[in-house]
């Protein structure tokens, strides 16, 4: 890596010589009514008579000497704008957006000062205004303002959205599965196997230009769309050459320096940039081994016939986990950091055309510690006052490591009215954890004693986005845009040697094995995902209206494998004094899972003497492979019906083709084949230039994953319940009607109000197994379900309060939202008979019903500084479903109160509070200060009874500080 | 006899498509030309694969040596079984097979007749075991999981948090047959009489196994009788709920509990026989009540002259543990039983200060252990052997036991040496045998509750399995006999 970074060095130096200094004025020309982007404006500076073109993608382009410029911006049929006092300094950058009205009656040239339009926040804001749907955006400015480091986070900001899990968006309620994540107008895969949507904390805030939601459905758009479709747009063709290099250290008060600081003691060469090695790969001997297979069949075949050849066999594949070590190592891991480098820049020919690259390469490593890691089981009673009984108790601490590394290389070239592009993107993140539950105890199963728990774990997680695509524009039917991509992606989900140990001690110490809790083991899971994808968008704009026609076809095939080989002593006698047994072993793990305690250990006579043994769990059943096409076509027409009523209209056909089976066994794969016609109708009323009325209605779908239709049992190692697919399950539609008010009382201003309503026919949820004798989930689709919510947006400077505080902006979004999933009778009318007061209904998971979102931010722009502070709530949202007479449990963000139960006392949220301070030196460095999680909240999940909230899983996270050197120059 | 040559190419098998293989039975369909079931080239000549549902009258007869292969799911009518049947589990199965452990399931909608002689048993066992076809024993208390077991279920009175029909533990969820209980207490699953079953317990997924032999939800007209039940991973016998009563059951060497009851069952036991292995063993008896604890079906069987062995004075398990537990609200009676040799304490009646716990049950006189005999290791007095429950988020009632203890006593437990006449866990030793003296076990005998003696329930004599002046009803047929530790 040091070597492409002295190339790109100099490469740097040599392109930055070669610049004269001048400054550079860029900016994007849009239709002031409809957002569209217009191509071949003029724009002429006065001053020097010299001008410029807007390019296919609106942006236009001037370089000039240092100085103050005035610009006109002219196009046929539209009404002039001048822009006075445009500052151009050397080296510099004035971003110039601007839209323009088509004519009216009145021929009054408008004239406006530089001062008055500047950042990208206002052209979201503008997107947002001019949009055919409802949509919210955050722009790459805001996103480094409040110092989101990937675009999970970013989401936070947007209205209606909260983050599950850290990676997960959730759409007005709505988790992953009613949510499209796109990056450049195309679906990301998800590299879960459990989930629909991608993990957005793959990519890297650096990388991204914009973020637009949009919450309403547009024929263009997927059709499993109902929370919204988010739209990740990476940086395209740069304004001019840049090159930002920023660094960062941190510290996160629980993990940074601290000596009790768990890590795997398999280190791989390649863990700090997030790849395994091969040193935690399945080893080859292990596959289908036929002594682990057939574990029992082979002790009796040695015992009856101890064969040297066959021993020797025996116990090499018997030893093969040996050098797997279920110990720990303890140490500091040392601060968290960050690398970031980017870099651009834009060629003109002679002839107007213009070629643009981008490269970007992050780096980034963390570390998180939770102290009071909590894991809690309970089994309920019906009585109500005895409803709430322990069945395990453990505590202990995690630590969690993670390293990324990614890059993103895309080109662009303009020429006349075309521009083709091609771009890669990669991302791959590698997590180590260790799990060490070393307080417990297990009243379920075990009447004394303790019972300890310890989980190694690595994942790595990878995403290859390539992509080709063009904008063309031709003269058919009218004025035609003709956009079309070409993606191939490839993801996966890598999870190699994770390893389980679970295991009571007695009062006197001793370690032990029980039926209840399985036998230490090591699982291994690998999923691919290799799609395909293409699209073609034509948008031909007539005289009347506007026309956008399309199709879209998508594939993708999965290929999913899990391995678990577990520990069996069933070969061993502790009389020999060759064994040494897990008791005698008294948690000493290197020894007693060590090669010299595993295999044969010797011959007693001419009987064998067994020690550990290994036998392969692996349920053939689990690994499936399967695929999902999607072919869809839409035609959609935008018209104006008066000339403040705007409607687009049009519809979506899509088809569905989803296939998975499992590679053994005789169980019928799961198969969804169906064709949804989905129609939508928009109307947007312009009550005044300021302001929008906007009634949509549209027919949306979701479909199950591939996990979900696969027949398979999967286990939750953190004590949840385990969950297997449905073959039968079916997809789910839905009906969506959204209302909303706009008001953008300045360019940079915003007041929103939206109330929107849903209704699921067939959505699919999970369900706890009323008829298992252990409780474990499965996807079913309930009858139906509804959603109601309303959303409020404000933005606005503070200026007006008073001039001393005009430096200060406040933005503040509230959602609200309400469901109801009605239980089905297989659940409620069982569960009845133990909990008489169980409610045949529950709210969709990862619903919150209430989203808090408060941004106040501080620019000084003269001297450089710029401060925000940003908060964010959730109200307690559905975690998992309750087993029996045992209550749902919920998740929320709240305050440890009762230490010694590890208990929140209310369930009114704490909020996550971040705050930034950056300072700008003379244009080219930068100090950025972070502090984030202010408040240092507990995550908590709970099951809550008269008013007690009974802790299931709770951890915290702690506060992180994090200061940033940046460079930054451009020309 | 397959060698260990002949055993890894069992294993090297690779895959073969689905379709109908050769069988050489009568009763079977005739084979398909040119296929052939993968395993055909490795059982005895006149061996009969089940890989497939079995639906309608069929019958096993003894002069075929059946193998299951998979789940073989018995789904209507009757499966009888020939007096002198052998059937056989593959540990590995093929990948024409269901399911990934080989078990024979008479599911609700069916029944099973295997009615075997003292002569001539119904052996159950592995596909490696010889001594079944004839020849010298080749296996011992170290072969469990070889496959994974018989599970019968019945339409018969179960409850678990609000569900009165469940699917059967060992089975993978969303199995429609796997389904048992129902409102039909007298319901009859058939008959399973001199049967022996051997080298059970393979897991097919984390914690969950198949016994040697489950009951699931099976009533009261089922007869299970003269089951022999010989090592095993996990629990010898586990009964889900059902009314069924059982009557001379041997559980040797299971590595989890050898009598295993839960989710209210209501019928009897008498003549139980459990004998532990030194090492890899749980409870004696672990006897579970109700799901949720507080629910109102929950077990309440009587167990009537039971012998139980523990792990003996070497034994491995903690001795702070108790030999046995009943719990979860469970209130199960205990009469004219012995249970000895144990090496840590001896009982734990869950107490955790809830007025539906076990312990309340006990003390309030719902159940009752009277009229037995204990004794084991690691106590020395009745009031020693109780294992208080620990108090971990809750308060019990009897913190001490003590309460417990002085029940025990006033209903004539004693805490003395049965001093039965040969205790042995050695295969060929001939050193085993369960009679105890007889004096000890003929004085303070409880009566049979009335309402089981009309259900078939004997008055007896003695306490314990087995008359001190009788003889031992585990010879000759049961694995115990056949492999030589019996006397």
């Amino acid at each position: 890596m040091r070597n492409i970074v002295t190339i790109l060095f100099f490469f740097f130096i040599s392109v930055s010589a070669a610049m004269a200094q001048t400054g550079t004025v860029a900016g994007t020309i849009v239709d002031g009514a409809s957002g569209d982007i217009l191509i071949g404006v003029n724009i002429r500076v006065k001053q020097t008579n010299g001008g410029a073109v807007t390019g296919i993608d609106g942006k236009y382009n001037l370089k000039l000497a240092p100085g103050k410029y005035t610009l006109e911006f002219s196009y046929i049929s539209y009404q002039s704008k001048i822009v006075e006092e445009v500052e151009v300094k050397a080296g510099g950058l004035k971003s110039l957006d601007m839209a323009l009205s088509q004519k009216s009656v009145d021929l009054k040239q408008v004239v406006i000062t530089a001062s008055a339009i500047d950042n990208n926040e206002v052209s979201v804001l503008r997107l947002q205004k001019n949009s055919l749907s409802v949509q919210d955006g955050i722009s790459s400015q805001e996103i480094s303002k409040i110092g989101f480091s990937n675009s999970a986070e970013s989401m936070k900001r947007v209205t209606g959205a909260s983050v599950e899990g850290g990676k997960f968006i959730v759409m007005r309620g709505l988790g992953d599965r009613y949510s499209i994540s796109q990056m450049d107008g195309m679906s990301l895969p998800s590299t879960d196997p459990y989930r629909n949507s991608a993990s957005m904390d793959l990519i890297p805030s650096t990388m991204v230009d914009n973020i637009v939601v949009k919450k309403t459905f547009t024929p263009d758009l997927p059709g499993n769309f109902t929370g919204g479709a988010v739209d990740i747009t990476t940086k395209s063709l740069p304004d001019r050459f840049y090159l930002n290099v920023s660094a960062s250290v941190g510290v996160n008060d629980q993990a940074t320096f601290n000596n009790n600081f768990l890590s795997d003691p398999i280190q791989g060469k390649t863990d700090w940039i997030g790849f395994d090695d091969g040193s935690r790969k399945l080893p080859d001997l292990a596959r289908k081994n036929p002594y682990m297979t057939s574990l029992g069949s082979s002790i009796a075949s040695i015992q009856n016939n101890p064969d040297n050849q066959m021993i020797s066999d025996f116990n090499r594949s018997m030893r093969v986990f040996a050098d797997r070590p279920y110990s720990v190592a303890a140490g500091s891991p040392g601060l968290n950091r960050s690398l970031n480098i980017a870099t651009g820049n834009r060629f003109k020919s002679g002839n107007g055309n213009a070629f643009g690259f981008n490269l970007g390469l992050n780096y980034q490593h963390d570390n998180r510690f939770y102290d009071n890691r909590v894991i809690n089981n309970y089994k309920a009673n019906i009585s109500n006052e005895n409803r709430m009984q322990r069945f395990l108790y453990s505590s202990g601490t995690e630590s969690l490591s993670s390293a990324t590394i990614g890059g993103i290389a895309s080109a662009a070239y303009q020429f006349g009215k075309n521009e083709i592009g091609a771009s890669v993107i990669y991302n791959n993140t590698g997590d180590q954890s260790v799990l060490n539950l070393d307080k417990g105890t297990f009243p379920g199963a075990l009447s004394s004693g303790e019972y300890r728990n310890r989980v190694i774990g690595f994942q790595q997680r990878s995403l290859l986005n390539s992509q080709l695509k063009g904008k063309h524009r031709a003269s058919f039917f009218g004025e035609t845009t003709i956009e079309w991509a070409a993606n191939y992606i490839l993801s996966s989900q890598y999870e190699p040697d994770l390893r389980f140990l679970g295991a009571p001690v007695t009062a006197a110490g001793d370690y032990f094995f029980v039926r209840e809790v399985p036998n230490p083991f090591h699982f291994f899971r690998d999923l691919k995902d290799n799609q395909y994808m293409g699209k073609l968008d034509l948008t031909s704009s007539m005289k009347k209206f506007t026309l956008k026609y399309g199709g879209f076809i998508s594939r993708k095939e999965r290929d999913f494998t899990e391995y678990r080989y577990q520990l069996s002593t069933t070969g061993t006698d502790p009389a020999d004094a060759e064994y040494l047994s897990f008791g005698e072993a008294a948690g000493d793990f290197d020894r007693f899972f060590g090669a010299d305690n595993t295999g044969v250990l010797g011959k007693s006579g001419s009987s064998a003497i067994f020690g550990n043994t290994y036998e392969d769990q692996t349920q053939p059943s689990n690994l499936y492979e399967g695929y999902e096409q999607v072919i869809a076509g839409y035609l959609m027409g935008t018209f104006n019906l008066s000339p403040k009523l705007k409607t687009v209209i049009g519809a979506r056909i899509e088809t569905t083709d989803y296939q998975v089976n499992v590679k053994s066994g005789s169980r019928a794969p799961g198969k969804i084949d169906a064709v949804d016609v989905l129609p939508s109708l928009n109307f947007i009323y312009a009550l005044n230039d300021k302001a929008n009325l906007r009634l949509s209605g549209s027919r949306t779908l979701a479909r199950p994953n591939m996990r979900e239709m696969a027949p398979f049992i999967s286990f939750d190692l953190l004590g949840g319940f385990p969950i297997v697919g449905n073959p039968d399950i079916e997809r789910t539609n839905i009906t969506n009607v959204d209302f909303r008010y706009e008001l953008f009382p300045k360019s940079d201003e915003l007041f929103a109000v939206s109330l929107f309503y849903k209704n699921f026919q067939n959505p699919i949820v999970t369900e706890l197994d009323a008829t298992s004798d252990q409780p474990q989930y499965k996807y079913v689709n309930s009858q139906q379900a509804n959603l109601a919510g309303a959303e409020i947006e404000f933005r606005k400077g503070l200026g007006f309060i008073d001039p001393v505080v005009k430096n200060f902006k406040f933005g503040v979004n509230f959602t609200y939202i309400y469901s109801k999933v009605m239980l089905r009778s297989a659940e409620y009318d069982i569960r009845k008979q133990v909990n008489p007061d169980l409610k045949n209904w529950r709210p969709f998971a990862a619903q919150s019903p209430y989203i808090v979102n408060l941004l106040l931010s501080y620019d000084q722009k003269e001297k450089g500084w710029e401060s925000t502070l940003f908060a964010n709530v959730f109200g307690p949202r559905l975690f998992a479903n309750g087993a029996g007479a045992a209550p749902d449990v919920y998740e929320v963000y709240g305050r440890i109160k009762d230490k010694q139960e590890n208990r929140i006392k209310s369930n009114v949220p704490v909020p996550e509070l971040n705050f930034r301070i950056r300072k700008q030196f003379k244009n080219q460095f930068s100090v950025a200060l972070n502090v984030n999680n202010i408040l240092d909240y507990d995550v908590v999940t709970y099951q809550e009874h008269n008013g007690e909230y009974f802790t299931t899983q709770a951890f915290n996270p702690g506060r992180v500080y994090k200061l940033t050197l940046g460079y930054s120059i451009s020309k | 006899m397959i060698t260990a040559k002949k055993f890894l190419s069992i294993l090297a098998i690779s895959v073969v498509a689905s379709g109908m293989y050769a069988c050489k039975d009568n009763d079977d369909p005739a084979p398909e030309p040119g296929n052939k079931h993968p395993y055909a080239d490795l059982i005895v000549d006149n061996g009969v694969i089940l890989y497939e549902p079995i639906k309608g009258n069929r019958t096993l007869s003894n002069d075929s040596v059946y193998y299951i292969d998979g789940y073989v799911f018995v789904e209507s009518g009757e499966l009888k079984i020939e007096a002198g049947t052998v059937i056989m589990g593959f540990e590995n199965p093929s990948d024409v097979s269901e399911g990934n452990e080989s078990s024979l399931i008479i599911t609700r909608n069916a029944t099973i007749n295997a009615a075997g002689t003292k002569e001539n048993p119904i052996i159950f066992t592995s596909e490696k075991d010889q001594e079944a076809l004839g020849g010298s024993p080749n296996l011992g208390p170290s072969n469990s999981k070889l496959w994974a077991g018989l599970i019968v279920l019945g339409k018969a009175p179960v409850f678990a948090g609000g569900a009165t029909e469940l699917q059967i533990e060992g089975i993978p969820d969303g199995e429609a047959r796997a389904m048992y209980g129902g409102a039909e207490a007298a319901h009859s699953s058939g008959i399973l009489k001199y049967v022996s079953i051997r080298f059970t317990g393979a897991e097919i997924g984390p914690g969950d196994e198949i016994q040697g032999l489950t009951l699931g939800g099976v009533g009261s007209g089922t007869t299970i009788e003269d089951i022999d039940i010989f090592v095993s991973a996990d629990d010898g016998i586990e009964i889900f709920g059902g009314t069924v009563n059982i009557k001379r059951i041997s559980v040797a060497f299971a590595e989890d509990d050898a009598f295993d009851f839960d989710l209210g069952w209501a019928g009897f036991g008498q003549y139980l026989f459990t004998l532990q292995k030194s090492d890899n063993s749980d409870f004696v008896g672990e006897w579970d009540g109700a799901d949720p604890d507080d629910a109102s079906l929950y077990t309440t069987a009587r167990i009537y002259n039971w012998t139980a062995i523990g792990q003996g004075a070497a034994g491995t398990r903690d001795a702070g543990f108790s030999a046995m537990v009943i719990r979860d609200g469970g209130a199960l009676s205990v009469y004219n039983s012995i249970i000895t040799d144990f090496n840590g304490k001896g009982i734990e009646i869950e107490d955790r200060g809830e007025s539906f716990d076990s312990y309340s049950k006990y003390i309030g006189g719902e159940n009752k252990i009277t009229g037995n005999i204990w004794f084991g290791h690691g106590a020395t007095s009745i009031l020693d052997m109780v294992v208080p429950t620990s108090a971990d988020g809750f308060t019990p009632a009897d913190p001490t036991g003590a309460t417990i203890g002085a029940k025990l006593t006033a209903d004539e437990n004693v805490f003395t040496d049965p001093q039965l006449k040969g205790i042995s866990r050695t295969n060929g030793s001939a050193g085993l045998d369960p009679r105890p003296d007889a004096a000890a076990a003929t004085t303070d005998l409880a009566t049979v509750l009335a309402a089981d003696v009309t259900k078939g329930a004997v008055q007896t004599t003695y306490k314990g399995a087995f008359d001190p002046a009788g003889t031992v009803w585990l010879a000759d047929w049961t694995t115990l006999a056949r492999f030589g530790y019996l006397k």
